[in-house]
């Protein structure tokens, strides 16, 4: 009997503990397959799912393209900075991400505003700072609308979208995206979740581990 | 020993994953009347589900805010100094830079135009007496007086 018991125990530890195995992080999306010509053969291309070329201005007016994380992997979402709902949390969420690896170079943060027309760079520099962060971590960025909303359901696969009915105007996905070094979307996780969020700063780890061991 | 260590077992099973409780920091006044004691805890109750619903979102469960984006309520002189506008603004909203505490705030807050008097009143009297605030039972005949005064 008593056996049993410290067995169960030493179990329920185990259980409540973390699950720290090393893993590859998946690469997500759907791959494109393309036609090509090689020697007058037709063979077929593989192109994994990269986030397309964009270029926008973030609360500084710097001009943030793909480029601008060459060498680093980042954290993608969506916002706005009239939301009254999701936002506020997601921002708090991703205060925590932007905490986590604040002296780390390898890692930036990349928020779009959906509502541009509101969301100047004047409004998303005020409220950038009145967030405590550093720009050169975190660009919150702002440009061309339907350039946001495309990028957002044909790179980050998430929904951006007006809706009169909604709190604030637009509907939104809470999704914050993990970007790695290659333009590949790595995880996706619940921006309004404490628990995903975790997940999210543990996996930066990991991809970051990746690259070391290269 | 076996009975001790299956109790100890329990015990184990009932605290390994539970996740630390709210601290009990709810105030409670002692000049109330038996009937407006029992409608206090229901407003806070009510007022609590309320308060998550339409404003933890920003001014945080814990009521402390966020950076300076959003003043926090939790000790806030802003609120504490002044219910009749707190309760205005809970209901309609407010723009504009505003001092708490000594920070200055300048986020357009939404108002919840939808509220009725008796959810004003049960937010207002959850807000006014939580995290070590301290002010009292506000009724829904106060809150409807403050709503009729509020500045245009």
């Amino acid at each position: 009997m008593n056996k049993w018991i410290n067995l169960l125990t030493v179990l329920v530890i185990i259980s409540c503990g973390e699950v720290q195995n090393k893993f590859e992080l998946p690469v997500l999306g759907r791959p494109k397959i393309v036609e090509r010509e090689v020697n007058g053969k037709i063979t077929n291309d593989t192109i994994p799912h990269m986030i397309a070329d964009f270029s926008f201005v973030d609360q500084d007016s710097a001009v943030i393209t793909n480029s601008t994380f060459d060498g680093q992997v980042y954290v993608a979402d969506f916002f706005f900075t009239s939301c009254p709902t999701i936002c506020p949390i997601m921002k708090k969420q991703m205060l925590r991400v932007y905490e986590a690896f604040e002296s780390n170079p390898q890692v930036a943060l990349l928020s779009h505003t959906i509502d541009p027309e509101y969301d100047t760079v004047a409004l998303l520099n005020d409220f950038a700072n009145r967030l405590g962060i550093k720009s050169s971590k975190w660009h919150m960025v702002t440009g061309d609308k339907e350039k946001i909303y495309e990028i957002g359901e044909t790179s980050y696969m998430v929904i951006a979208d007006e809706d009169p009915t909604a709190p604030g105007g637009f509907i939104h996905s809470g999704a914050f995206l993990l970007i790695d070094k290659e333009r590949q979307i790595r995880g996706i996780y619940d921006g309004t979740k404490e628990d995903d969020v975790n997940l999210l700063i543990k996996d930066i780890s990991r991809l970051l581990a990746s690259y070391a061991e290269e | 020993m076996p009975k001790n260590n299956f109790f100890a077992f329990i015990f184990l099973l009932i605290t390994a994953c539970a996740a630390p409780s709210d601290k009990k920091d709810t105030f409670i006044p002692d000049n109330l009347s038996r009937r407006d004691k029992t409608r206090y805890q229901q407003y806070l109750i009510k007022g609590k589900s309320l308060y998550r619903q339409h404003c933890s979102n920003c001014h945080q469960p814990d009521g402390r805010g966020l950076a300076s984006l959003y003043p926090p309520l939790a000790k806030s002189d802003y609120l504490m100094q002044d219910i009749p506008r707190a309760t205005c603004i809970s209901k309609n909203g407010q723009e504009g830079s505003i001092v708490v505490n000594n920070k200055e705030y300048n986020m357009k807050m939404p108002g919840v135009p939808t509220l009725t008097n008796l959810e004003v009143a049960e937010i207002m009297t959850y807000i006014a007496n939580s995290w070590g605030n301290e002010y009292g039972f506000i009724s829904v005949s106060d809150v409807k007086k403050n709503l009729e005064n509020c500045a245009q």
